[in-house]
């Protein structure tokens, strides 16, 4: 939009922000929230310092401030320095989390200092929407730790387990995991809230490096075939409506929709263009 | 002297093939259809007396339909070309869409920057903010939303994905 002050006044808070200290010792901190919103927004906001390491398929993953902006807003390379020291400093507060004996991480945390609740399960989209922004804050600083972290969890995610209960539809998964096994606790899921940006990451991992992440594309079509397949009705007055039903295990349909089912049709569409890779 | 030997191999052609010259190439035959195109009243004058004059006639209106034909054909690729290099972008095609967005963008900015940033939350009524950085309002409000699914599934499906809190949206 070209509006440059508003950038910078982002920019002068950013390094003010304290990562350390919750206005409420008591209350529990999000991995999920802070990671897709904290640790995303910068990641993507910030560029440049880490770029020694990335790959050339990377250097195609412009971020704000040196794609878009790089003309427009030229920033100092303090500038940025301090936006990913930022993302750094979350970070390393909330791996504490991926402390559990699968990996796989507990989604509660409380600060000062940084610790786990005593949560014994996660939830798909809770351990399963994490794989970008720490692997994108490894590729920038360099420091592989971030991305392996995520990684492991990730792998009892492509990988799940035990089959019967993990995987109730090929590609479609269970909510619920417990943190210490590793292993899927029952078979109720679909395209909502506690679920979906697991399938989103899929995609997205595969978009970021399609070599590093040639496997996800294939995890991402076997969901989207089995949602075409099984979980696609269409009403009988308005066919041209596609509605994805949720389940609760395999065979278990159930027919609802919600106020967020709107994310449908923008997936469809990635679904439709992903079937002609 | 180019000229006419263009002009008389035309004739050859039309002799050979009493079709209209559609073997003939265009560039050939540009000259003389040049000269007999300023003629033309003179020559209708003289209708009937040289037969020459007619098949003139008759291959300069294949000329000219040729030549409109191929310039359609061109023009079409040309565009298709250029339209498939430099396609129009949304901010281009829809500018005052764009620009209403960040007119509202830029107003609310500027409303929660004065009298709220770096709250979560700004008080319109009053001007003021709110210190809630961590109070969730959102869960409150959605939760009645999902009793059928809750019901459903016999638990609170409308957890954060990740801290069990009600609040989760991505």
């Amino acid at each position: 939009m070209g509006n440059d002050e508003v950038v910078q006044q982002i920019l002068d808070f950013i390094p003010r922000i304290d990562f350390d200290t919750p206005s409420d010792v008591d209350r529990t901190i999000s991995l999920f929230e802070s990671t897709i919103r904290y640790v995303g927004g910068l990641l993507s906001g910030e560029c440049g310092t880490g770029q020694a390491f990335l790959t050339a398929n990377h250097l195609k993953a412009h971020d704000l401030l040196s794609g878009p902006l790089a003309q427009s807003f030229p920033t100092n390379e303090s500038t940025l320095t301090n936006i990913l020291d930022q993302a750094v400093h979350l970070a390393e507060n909330l791996k504490v989390a991926f402390n559990t004996s699968s990996g796989v991480p507990i989604g509660r945390l409380l600060f000062e200092p940084p610790r786990t609740n005593d949560d014994t399960q996660v939830s798909l989209a809770g351990a399963g929407t994490l794989i970008l922004e720490w692997t994108r804050l490894s590729d920038k600083t360099g420091n592989e730790e971030y991305a392996k972290l995520a990684e492991i969890a990730q792998s009892h995610l492509l990988y799940p387990g035990p089959p019967e209960i993990a995987e109730p539809y090929p590609g479609l998964l269970g909510t619920f995991i417990d943190v210490q096994s590793g292993l899927f606790l029952e078979s109720s899921g679909g395209w909502w809230g506690s679920d979906d940006s697991f399938y989103e990451y899929l995609l997205k991992m595969y978009m970021y490096d399609t070599e590093r992440y040639q496997n996800y594309k294939e995890k991402w079509t076997t969901a989207a075939d089995s949602t075409i397949k099984y979980l696609a009705s269409h009403p009988s007055t308005r066919p041209d409506l596609t509605f994805l039903a949720i389940y609760g295990g395999t065979g278990n349909l159930t027919f609802t929709s919600g106020h967020r089912k709107s994310l449908k049709s923008g997936r469809s569409s990635l679904i439709l263009s992903l079937t002609m890779i | 002297m180019v000229g006419n030997t263009a002009q008389v191999d035309q004739l050859e052609l039309q002799r050979r093939s009493s079709s209209s010259s559609s073997t003939s190439d265009a560039s050939s035959i540009a000259d003389p259809s040049h000269t007999l195109i300023a003629d033309v009243p003179a020559q209708k004058r003289r209708v009937g007396l040289n037969k020459r004059t007619w098949i003139v006639v008759a291959a300069v209106c294949a000329i000219l339909v040729i030549a409109t034909v191929l310039g359609e054909v061109l023009s079409k690729r040309s565009h298709k070309t250029t339209s498939h290099i430099t396609p129009l972008d949304n901010y281009t095609s829809n500018s005052d869409r764009a620009t209403a967005v960040s007119q509202a963008f830029n107003q609310a900015w500027a409303g929660y920057y004065n009298v709220a940033f770096p709250s979560d939350s700004l008080r319109p009524v009053t001007n003021g903010s709110l210190n809630d950085r961590l109070v969730q309002l959102a869960c409150a409000t959605s939760r009645s939303r999902l009793t059928g699914e809750q019901k459903w599934l016999g638990r609170d499906r409308h957890r954060c994905p990740v801290d069990g809190t009600d609040h989760g949206k991505r």
